[in-house]
């Protein structure tokens, strides 16, 4: 896989299965396409550890079973009766509600691990390079946040074993601040390293200098861009008269600040090491996450019900089921058939490169087999 | 072309007295430069200040001129230098930017917009001063701490700067990542004719490489430097074998081992006086065949050992041997999966976690895991309160361990040997007679790890059984009774830590390979 919009399409393809359905046949293909995927992925990138954070959707998944049978009382099949006078938990509890409990938890585990997927996949710094220019420097914040989140994670766990062994025990919110301050003079002193060693290395010196009156001039153009696009859905929602006017004003602010945006992007003097191509691999991948998106959103007109799952009356508990939509769900089990033909980027011999490439107009040739096995 | 400091003199905001004070240091291009001095001295200022990061990042006051190489830091600042000047940090974790390694390598040629052929060009030349084109492709978070510090010098070396610094950029790896990591360096100083200014605790490692040393006493006193025979001898953080020479009156002063040879060969010695034949007493913590793996990679293979009452026990071992996990194993945080853990006879596994603390403390490798209160006092009160103890003067155990005038200070402003020693005072409040260290002597100097070594042996002689992971071999050398040494997981050598030098010589300390005597580890054991 080279290039990370694949991986995007691959996203939006199987979020859009995971909540546009409770059908079980279908999320348990679902399931086993992502979780493929997931384990693929996982190969190429071992350090990367979603564990716990599965686990704790599993936990969630064990609460929206209870929680739904014991809210919902809709349904044929009754289990057993609470007494009525019982607030909100009172009445019958039904397998319908059991069971759609358990597939909406399900479809919450799929949305996480879809996303597992996708961060042990594709880099975040990959995905900057999908960020519009004019937001560089916000991209690239959220990208060390995510970075960071791993290592505070570990660090928490070091503080609270220490303060564990120190007889420290946790009873109340109180009992946090052991934990806490200790977390927090660490993040800090770790984000003052880094900005130092990002100032060291020369960030930001990439902008290229304007004259102070175009500056104001694109500042100015920001505020009354925000501004009336504000107004103009202000007037268009919320006025009758003004409905036309309003939808003027605030396409003409977009656009303007669409301008100013892209006017201030030119301003970042940047150039990109690597060169994502639609290489074989990718074009499959989002080939196959544009089927399965065009067949879970079309699939209600040529294969009624489509995704719909109702097992309350009037529906019923037996699911529907389409051969070709299944086929459509498990295609996105692809990323995982395609990995598993490559040799992981860890076994370096074979993606070794020559140690000077060649000067030329392309990036030479080696370059794209080791994007190729980078995973992303 | 040189790089001179003018008469410089700088206060951090607030400080109540300058961290610099009238400097006044000049150098020739090509040097390689090692920036000694107790910790907290004032040696990363220094080095900040050649690439505007001082005062450009910190603020606060500065007077006084720089020139590097005919560009004035102070007046472009850390970016305007950034292509002159690379800059590696002490800390592998937190100086990366994104996670790829080839991305690491390219960012900062990025941000000047450099063709993609150039940067391919670039990336590939300093992947092969370094040694790291196999690491192409990988993630930064997924390389060890020394293949880390090695991707770090390659990325600032990406925009062919003619000087580099180094801020301790070793004190967190292992001696033979340290090693392989300095002489690279020296590599691309005799090789690329690169200017190097390095800060360094472990002197024994580099001197005999440099052209200068500069010696950053601290607290306001005068900063010495000249060639490494000039300033050693003068200098108090000298390694053993410069010490050595010293109080022999050796001349010149020897600066490594080899040179020290032929002035030890038949030097009259002491007799041996038996102080590591000290008796231990009865087995207070003891493991037996401990198993532990970490999904299916094995960290314990099988480990057992003993713990005496009265001994100290160096656990040693390379990153990734082991050392940590073992301790883990050892205070019940971890459950073996085979073997077990006894505690005065009593299995660890089945006690309870208060059961276990009250007897053994646990010291861990960043004393800034435990630190949170306002005062040092509290730190200790806290200890005390989770005990379910008492409350005691701390003010003895404070003076014991050289805090008593800190009792009132913010702990996280004092210096990292200090916050060492308050990391332990907040464990020994609990009085427990097993004490399990982890790292004790990372980031710090000479003098602070005989400090810490002094008071090791003292609270050992009050009958506290002590073990300790460590990769420090002087301070195994300086009180350790036994030593255990750990490989994959297994236990490959033990036994008294003069014999386990002799066999293993990248665990021997300057004076046991001087001397090759199993009975002589420090310069006390020779004068």
């Amino acid at each position: 896989m080279s290039h990370p919009l694949a991986f995007t399409l691959w996203v939006i393809a199987a979020g859009a299965v995971a909540l546009g359905t409770r059908n079980p046949v279908y999320l348990a293909l679902l399931m086993a396409s992502v979780w493929l995927t997931y384990r693929a992925a996982r190969q190429r990138n071992p350090r990367a550890n979603w564990g716990s954070i599965i686990k704790l959707g599993v936990w969630v998944w064990g609460i929206t079973i209870p929680f739904n049978a014991l809210s919902a009382h809709m349904g044929r099949y009754v289990l057993f009766r609470l007494p009525a006078t019982w607030p909100l938990v009172g009445g019958p509890v039904t397998v319908e509600g059991v069971v759609f409990g358990f597939l909406s938890g399900l479809s919450l585990i799929l949305l996480l691990s879809i996303f597992a997927a996708f961060n042990t996949a594709v880099d975040q710094y990959q995905l900057l390079r999908l960020v519009p220019a004019a937001f560089y420097h916000a991209g690239m914040v959220a990208s060390i946040a995510i970075t960071f989140i791993p290592v505070m994670t570990a660090t928490f766990e070091e503080i609270r074993q220490a303060q564990m062994l120190r007889g420290h025990r946790f009873r109340g919110l109180r009992d946090l601040l052991p934990l806490i301050a200790p977390l927090l003079a660490s993040a800090l002193e770790r984000s003052i390293e880094l900005a130092e060693a990002m100032e060291a290395r020369g960030y930001g010196s990439g902008m290229r200098p304007i004259s102070a009156r175009l500056n104001l001039t694109l500042q100015v153009g920001l505020l009354f861009g925000l501004l009336g696009l504000v107004g103009g859905l202000f007037l268009r929602v919320y006025t009758r008269s003004g409905y036309t006017t309003g939808s003027v004003i605030a396409a003409a602010s977009a656009s303007l600040l669409l301008a100013v945006l892209w006017l201030q992007g030119r301003r970042l003097k940047r150039s990109h090491y690597r060169i994502w191509r639609w290489d074989r691999p990718s074009l499959l991948v989002a080939a196959v996450a544009l089927v399965a998106l065009l067949a879970s959103v079309t699939a209600g007109r040529w294969a009624a019900p489509g995704l719909v799952y109702y097992p309350y009356p009037p529906g019923s508990l037996v699911p529907s089921f389409h051969p070709l939509v299944g086929a459509a769900i498990l295609l996105l089990a692809l990323p995982a058939v395609l990995w598993g033909d490559e040799p992981l980027p860890e076994a370096g011999t074979n993606l070794s490169p020559s140690p000077s490439p060649k000067r030329g107009e392309e990036a030479p040739p080696s370059r794209v087999v080791r994007e190729g096995g980078l995973g992303g | 072309m040189s790089i001179s400091l003018k008469h410089l003199t700088y206060s951090y905001p607030g400080a109540a007295s300058p961290a610099l004070r009238d400097v006044s240091l000049s150098f020739a291009a090509g040097e390689f430069t090692l920036v000694m001095g107790p910790s907290g001295s004032g040696k990363s200022t220094l080095l900040r200040c050649l690439n505007g990061l001082v005062p450009h990042f910190y603020g606060g006051t500065f007077s006084g001129q720089v020139n590097v190489l005919g560009r004035d830091p102070l007046a472009l600042g850390p970016r305007g230098m950034s292509d002159l000047i690379g800059f590696v940090f002490q800390d592998p974790e937190s100086q990366f930017i994104v996670d790829g390694v080839e991305d690491e390598l390219a960012f900062s040629m990025e941000t000047r917009a450099y063709s993609r052929p150039l940067m391919a060009e670039r990336i590939g030349e300093v992947s092969a001063l370094l040694g790291i084109e196999h690491l192409w492709g990988r993630r930064v978070s997924t390389l060890s701490g020394g293949q880390r510090q090695r991707v770090a010098i390659a990325a600032a070396l990406a925009l062919q700067p003619e000087v580099l610094v180094l801020d301790e950029p070793t004190s967190q790896l292992d001696p033979e990542a340290a090693d392989e990591l300095l002489l690279a360096l020296v590599k691309l100083n005799r090789e690329r004719g690169l200017t190097l200014f390095l800060s360094e605790h472990r002197l024994e490692r580099v001197v005999q490489y440099v052209h200068r040393v500069v010696y950053v006493p601290g607290a306001g006193e005068e900063i010495v430097a000249g060639g490494p025979r000039e300033v050693l001898p003068q200098a108090p953080l000298a390694p053993p074998v410069v010490r050595l020479g010293r109080a022999r009156g050796w001349q010149p002063v020897p600066l490594t081992v080899e040179e020290a040879r032929p002035l030890a060969l038949g030097m009259p010695l002491p007799p041996p006086d038996g102080h590591r034949h000290g008796a231990a007493g009865q087995v207070v913590l003891s493991a037996d065949g401990l198993t532990f793996a970490y999904g299916k990679h094995a960290a314990l293979s099988g480990v057992s050992l003993e713990l005496r009452q009265g001994e100290i026990l160096a656990v040693q071992g390379h990153n990734g041997s082991g050392k940590t996990t073992l301790l883990k194993t050892l205070v019940g945080l971890l459950k073996p999966q085979q073997g077990q853990v006894l505690l005065e006879g009593r299995d660890v596994g089945k006690l309870a976690l208060p059961e276990v603390i009250r007897r053994l403390g646990y010291v861990p490798q960043s004393p800034g895991s435990l630190l949170f209160q306002e005062t040092v006092r509290q730190e200790l009160e806290f200890t005390r309160s989770s005990h379910e103890l008492p409350a005691q003067d701390p003010q003895p155990l404070l003076e014991r361990l050289g805090l008593s005038q800190y009792a009132e200070t913010y702990p996280r402003d004092l210096s990292q040997g200090e916050r060492q020693r308050v990391a332990l005072a907040a464990i020994l409040v609990a009085e427990p007679r097993v004490l399990l260290m982890d790292e004790p002597t990372l980031g710090l100097d000479y003098l602070q790890k005989t400090a810490l070594t002094r008071l090791l042996c003292e609270l050992r002689d009050e009958g506290r059984a002590i073990l300790m992971a460590t990769h420090d071999v002087e301070l195994v050398a300086g009180c350790a009774d036994r030593t255990v040494v750990l490989a994959e997981g297994r236990v490959i050598d033990e036994g008294r830590p003069g014999e386990v030098m002799l066999r293993h010589e990248s665990y021997a300390s300057q004076v046991s390979r001087l001397f090759g005597d199993a009975e002589r580890l420090t310069v006390e054991d020779v004068t």
